[in-house]
């Protein structure tokens, strides 16, 4: 970093919080690094994990692993009652929606409630996890954390074409199980630590995640405000702590300096975004160039007279963008040496110059030349057949060796920056690590990456196994799982989580392991209603300590999916660049996320705003959503599909269709009282021709818009 | 859940209603009529029993103004030809700007253009004898109404940026749009009708699109929602085509019967019976909705007072006139986008197009100020104009003004605003803010506060940090009310 810029409104804020530090400091002292308070101190988050033991419980018989022992010592100390077991039906649902994010055939129902071995649930779990169905669901999660998008946002929201690549590496990561170590690894320095491998060039796409505005030419204040959000949303992530706050002034509550923000976020100072990392190693790199000047020669013709037509254009494009830099810009771009920060905003002023002019030069052709370029453009264009396609992602690389100076502008003048953790943890600066078999790079984010990934670090484990409860039972033990600080809420549960963590660690950092052991418990397989709703209404009525598993709606992607999955129609085409449109029969975990959100059925449904980090989605109910899933067409025309196929097994009879059209909806099939009402509503018509289809249709639609489909037990 | 069922049943009961709940609903969405009673009868216990986050809340001080109409000028309006009058500008005409005055970075670049006069003619108007151009006749005879703000200033240089800075604070996307905050703090009046509506008089979204009346962080429940033009304002009101009226109802009443039966054996989520509502809603709305934009109820003499038989007029006017219609049904917040996609954004003849902007505006605004106060309707309900920045005194490209958020106007009528009142200064060629400078936070501070809601007191909790909409800073312009 360089100076921070101090604009009127900065100081204006500036001012406001000192004066509401000047406040807080009577009330609690000032959290400055020298002096912390020795309740911050003693906060738990910045605690060792502990080792703790498995509690002694009473009711013994119901303890499926050491989870529930847990689980039991808290519902038991509240005079509560564990729920029974919810039956097979219940969860392969559950646990299919939780896991696939699908409902399960009613093949796989079938196949589970008559599988007599003893074990068959925990053999559920195994092959749910195998399936790939896991990574395209459980990406999701993590995409949400890392405010993944395909577009840029802003005016223009920019396509990304190579973006799909790091969500592409999320799903294989999870497929494989991957360490959740190497996992962050890979994201955060993927380039430093693991060179030349193309899971972890695709890793460090994460570090490109955020909103870009193409047409900023105050390139001080972009460049600043994108390591802000980069230090942001990754102290969300891996720390569990809302680091933002103290951009501005020493954390109000919690113990993080302004120092220390500025400290993180040094991390990433050096780094640049990089638009072309081939992939596929040098027998790639031969391919590619051969069957490039292969399609060069023949295509010589047509990029010669197009070379000649845009170049004049392309320069006067170039210049003109130049000319629009602010004064101090084009001054770093006209100097002979650039320190790295200059470097650093000379580059990302060519991103903008390089693609403006790239955009813009056809309008300086005139009339007649416009006519030949389109021409030339479609000649092109039969020979794309043979021109290849580099596989290449879009991420960052360090400036060089050495990283540009980062200072703060802050309460004792302008300071010196280096990289550095929380200070409560670690009041010295990083040491940096040297890294072997890589040059022209700072390590800084390597050592941050290490730091993270160490088993004894307090926050970054407990943050991960705290998200992965939270996934599976809805509330995470800490409920704010973005937020560990004094502000988040604090844990049901510290001694699980702990234990967790020491079993994660364990483990490998197997999320799979994880998933496997929080699903096989008795807490998990619990009924979702209480054993006795009066009780638990008034002992935990917000099931903190679950008595009972709660009811979860689907999300945008699940209802989607399910949708698709019901009818029939689902492709499980995995890979490759975003689907655009939400009427495609891709999963949706492939469509397109653009940052200039439309009003589609799948937002109506809380998708995150892809500017944020989003670690919980919001479950909202509007008539929006009611009206997108009853009048939508789209919807409809899953509901026709669905019917169609219920209707086209021969010489059923109508209860076998109704039955059939339970158990692919619900997983369960009619009850007496469903059966009668069905009947009532198909046979108001002649069961023939269009109009049976139609109410066929009907029903099966009304199938699709009920709570019993949207909300998981 | 099934508790909240039985509250509603006894005070049901109570109020000795025979009807079943769903009927009743049914019927409230019948008409205006029963709206009242809707309103009257169903929606404390209702919202109270499924913990509805729009049920109606207290503000946190006397309100002035229960309602906001937005009138958003997109693009940029140039307030040097309407609001601000500069007569050092056409003395200057042609001459680069003086060394005495700071140049701005520009948005498109230009350097050293040369100013720009403005060839309007000013009057002074009502007993304040507030300046107004030739460019806005009608809009001046509500001079003494209007507290005109010639001081405003905004951080970003770019239309994106800077429309969702005056919607949500902040030139990045992500925070919630004012109006959010406001239905956020205050709840809807309506059970039937979204709380928070956008119209927009073209085809075009504002540049940002959803963003700018979105939730950001917090829950889509306090979103705007985007009316669309035509007679069905809300997209999927209809049933789809080829499903009857009986058909719908058939379909809904076995939707029904299927949702009862799975709430009691799960008779313990709020969440399932919040959905339930949440189609009863969407049944409502859908008599409701195309009712509250459905212009052929209004007599010709307002139809043309809106201006309704011009063409130039007819766009925004309809949008003025709905908007009437909204407030008058307990929308809160509804904003309305003249030159919605940018339109107001003048690089090139200036003159020629800005001339046409405020013509298609000014009647409109004029009839719609008029409109509300014969209803009474003006005293509560707070009319804000502006746009995201204005315009700069020097040229760009010989014959347009570029973006100027550094000095602009906006101004405020009704809810609690004293009228005839300049607040702030540009310099003398209106390109900065001089004294009394209004940021956008300000401004947001000051509607909140009309509201009865206090900027610093109204709180989200997003992660571990209190956000508030004006980002902790922000003061209430004091002098804009009585």
């Amino acid at each position: 970093m360089s100076r921070r810029k101090i604009t009127p409104i900065y100081l204006k804020r500036l001012w406001i919080v000192g004066f509401l530090l000047l406040s807080a400091s009577c009330l609690f002292g000032t959290p400055s690094e020298d002096s912390f308070t020795e309740e911050q101190r003693a906060y738990w988050v910045f605690q060792p994990i502990s080792q703790p033991k498995v509690p002694t419980v009473r009711a013994k018989d119901w303890i499926r692993n050491p989870i529930d022992a847990f689980i039991l010592q808290g519902i038991e100390s509240r005079k509560l009652t564990p729920a029974n077991e919810a039956d097979r039906r219940t969860l392969i649902r559950r646990a299919s929606l939780d896991l696939l994010g699908l409902p399960p055939t009613p093949e796989a129902v079938d196949a589970f409630i008559n599988d007599p071995a003893p074990n068959a649930y925990e053999k559920l779990i195994d092959q749910l996890l195998e399936s790939p169905r896991y990574g395209e669901r459980y990406a999701r999660h993590w995409l949400d954390l890392v405010r993944y998008a395909d577009t840029d946002g802003f005016k223009a929201d920019v396509l990304r074409p190579n973006a799909w690549r790091y969500r592409d590496y999320v799903i294989e990561s999870l497929n494989s199980d991957k360490s959740y170590a190497q996992f962050v690894q890979e994201q955060i320095a993927g380039d430093e630590l693991y060179p030349n491998n193309d899971e972890a060039k695709k890793a460090t796409g994460y570090l490109r995640l955020w909103p870009y505005e193409d047409n900023q030419p105050d390139m001080t204040r972009h460049w600043e405000a994108t390591l802000d959000d980069i230090a942001d949303v990754s102290g969300d992530v891996f720390l569990g702590m809302s680091m933002k706050c103290a951009r501005c002034h020493d954390h109000k509550f919690d113990a993080i300096t302004q120092k220390d923000y500025f400290r993180f976020r040094s991390f990433f100072s050096a780094i640049s975004p990089w638009e072309d990392i081939h992939l596929g190693g040098e027998d790639a790199d031969k391919r590619y160039r051969t069957e490039l000047a292969t399609w060069e020669s023949m295509t010589l013709g047509i990029r010669t007279e197009m070379e000649a037509l845009k170049v004049g254009p392309l320069e006067k494009e170039k210049a003109l963008a130049r000319a629009k830099l602010p004064t101090y810009m084009k001054e770093i771009l006209d100097k002979p040496e650039r320190t790295p920060y200059e470097e650093q905003l000379t580059r990302f002023a060519y991103k903008l110059i390089d693609s403006r002019s790239e955009i813009r030069f056809q309008a300086e052709l005139d009339k007649e030349e416009k006519v030949r370029w389109a021409a030339l453009e479609k000649e092109l264009r039969a020979f794309d057949a043979y021109k290849p396609q580099r596989e290449q992602v879009a991420a960052v690389k360090d400036i060089g060796a050495t990283a540009p100076k980062s200072y703060l502008e802050g309460k004792n003048g302008r300071e010196l920056i280096e990289p550095g953790y929380l200070s409560i943890l670690d009041p010295q600066d990083a040491t940096i690590v040297s890294l072997n078999n890589v040059s022209e790079t700072t390590g800084q984010r390597a050592t941050l990456a290490l730091w993270l990934t160490d088993e004894e670090n307090p926050l970054s484990v407990r943050v991960m196994v705290n998200r992965l409860w939270q996934w599976h039972f809805g509330t995470g033990i800490v409920p704010s799982s973005n937020d560990f600080g004094v502000l988040g809420g604090e844990p049901s549960h510290p001694e699980l989580l702990d234990w967790l963590s020491r079993k994660f660690v364990e483990e490998g950092w197997s999320l799979k392991s994880m998933h496997r052991l929080m699903m096989t418990s008795a807490t998990y397989r619990q009924s979702s209603t209480p054993r006795d709703a009066d009780i638990a209404e008034k002992a935990d009525a917000d099931n903190r300590y679950l008595s009972w598993m709660p009811v979860r709606r689907m999300d945008a992607e699940q209802l989607r999916d399910a949708l698709l999955s019901v009818s029939g129609e689902i492709d499980t085409t995995m890979g490759g660049p975003a689907v655009e449109e939400e009427n495609s029969p891709r999963r949706s975990i492939y469509v397109i996320n653009k940052r200039n959100k439309e009003m589609t059925m799948m937002n109506s449904f809380d998708t995150p705003d892809l500017h944020n980090s989003c670690s919980l989605r919001d479950v909202t109910t509007t008539p929006i959503q009611a009206l997108a899933l009853l009048n939508g067409d789209w919807t409809l025309s899953r509901a026709k599909q669905f019917a169609d196929q219920v209707l086209s097994k021969q010489g059923a009879s109508t209860e076998d269709r109704i039955t059939t059209a339970y158990l692919t909806a619900l997983g369960r099939g009619p009850t007496e009282e469903d059966i009668i009402d069905a009947r009532n509503f198909l046979e108001s018509v002649e069961p023939k021709g269009d109009a049976y289809r139609t109410a066929w249709a009907d029903f099966c639609h009304v199938l699709m818009n009920t709570n019993e489909f949207v909300y998981s037990n | 859940m099934g508790n909240s069922q039985n509250t509603f049943i006894k005070s049901m009961a109570h109020m000795e209603y025979s009807f079943s709940r769903r009927d009743f609903l049914m019927r409230a969405g019948g008409g205006a009529a029963s709206v009242a009673l809707a309103g009257m009868l169903g929606f404390e216990t209702l919202s109270a029993a499924a913990k509805n986050p729009l049920a109606p809340k207290a503000g946190q001080h006397k309100a002035t103004a229960k309602r906001v109409i937005f009138l958003f000028m997109e693009g940029g309006p140039s307030h040097i030809d309407m609001f601000d009058p500069k007569p050092l500008l056409n003395k200057l005409h042609g001459t680069t700007l003086p060394k005495s005055f700071k140049e701005p970075v520009t948005a498109m670049g230009e350097q050293g253009s040369p100013l720009m006069g403005s060839p309007r003619t000013w009057k002074q108007y009502g007993e304040s004898g507030l300046s107004v151009s030739d460019w806005c006749p009608n809009i001046a005879k509500h001079a003494d109404e209007l507290a005109v703000i010639r001081s405003c200033q905004a951080d970003g240089l770019n239309h994106v940026g800077s429309v969702c800075q005056m919607n949500t604070g902040s030139v990045v996307g992500g925070r919630p749009s004012l109006g959010a905050w406001a239905i956020y703090g205050l709840g809807s009046l309506n059970k039937n009708l979204p709380s928070f509506v956008v119209l927009t008089d073209g085809k075009k979204l504002p540049l940002g699109g959803v963003r700018n009346w979105g939730t950001g962080f917090m829950p889509a429940t306090y979103q705007g929602t985007l009316f669309q033009q035509g007679t069905v304002p809300i997209p999927n009101l209809d049933p789809p085509k080829g499903v009857s009226d009986t058909r719908q109802k058939l379909k809904l009443d076995l939707l029904s019967n299927l949702n009862r039966r799975h709430a009691q054996q799960n008779a313990f989520d709020d969440e399932l019976e919040a959905r339930i509502e949440s189609y009863e809603m969407a049944y409502r709305m859908q008599a409701d909705a195309p009712e509250a934009v459905d212009l052929s109820q209004e007599s010709e003499a307002t139809k043309s007072m809106y201006g309704l038989d011009r063409e130039v007029t007819e766009p925004f006017g309809k949008q003025c006139l709905q908007a009437r219609r909204l407030v008058e049904r307990g929308v809160r917040f509804v904003q309305v986008y003249s030159g919605s996609g940018s339109g107001w954004d003048t690089h090139a003849n200036h003159e020629e197009r800005g001339q046409r902007l405020c013509e298609s505006m000014d009647q409109p605004v004029a009839a719609l100020l008029t409109d509300l106060k014969r209803r009474g309707l003006l005293e509560d309900t707070l009319v804000v104009w502006g746009g995201e920045f204005g315009r700069t005194p020097m040229s760009e490209k010989g014959n347009g003004r570029d973006h100027n958020p550094f000095g602009f106007t906006m101004w405020m009528a009704g809810g609690g605003i004293k009228g005839g009142q300049v607040i702030g200064s540009t310099d003398e060629l209106g390109l900065w803010a001089v004294s009394e400078k209004i940021h956008v936070h300000d401004l947001h501070a000051s509607i909140l506060h009309a509201l009865g809601l206090d900027h610093m007191n109204l709180e989200f909790k997003k992660g571990g940090r209190l956000e508030r909409p004006t980002i902790n800073v922000g003061h209430v312009v004091e002098k804009l009310f009585v």
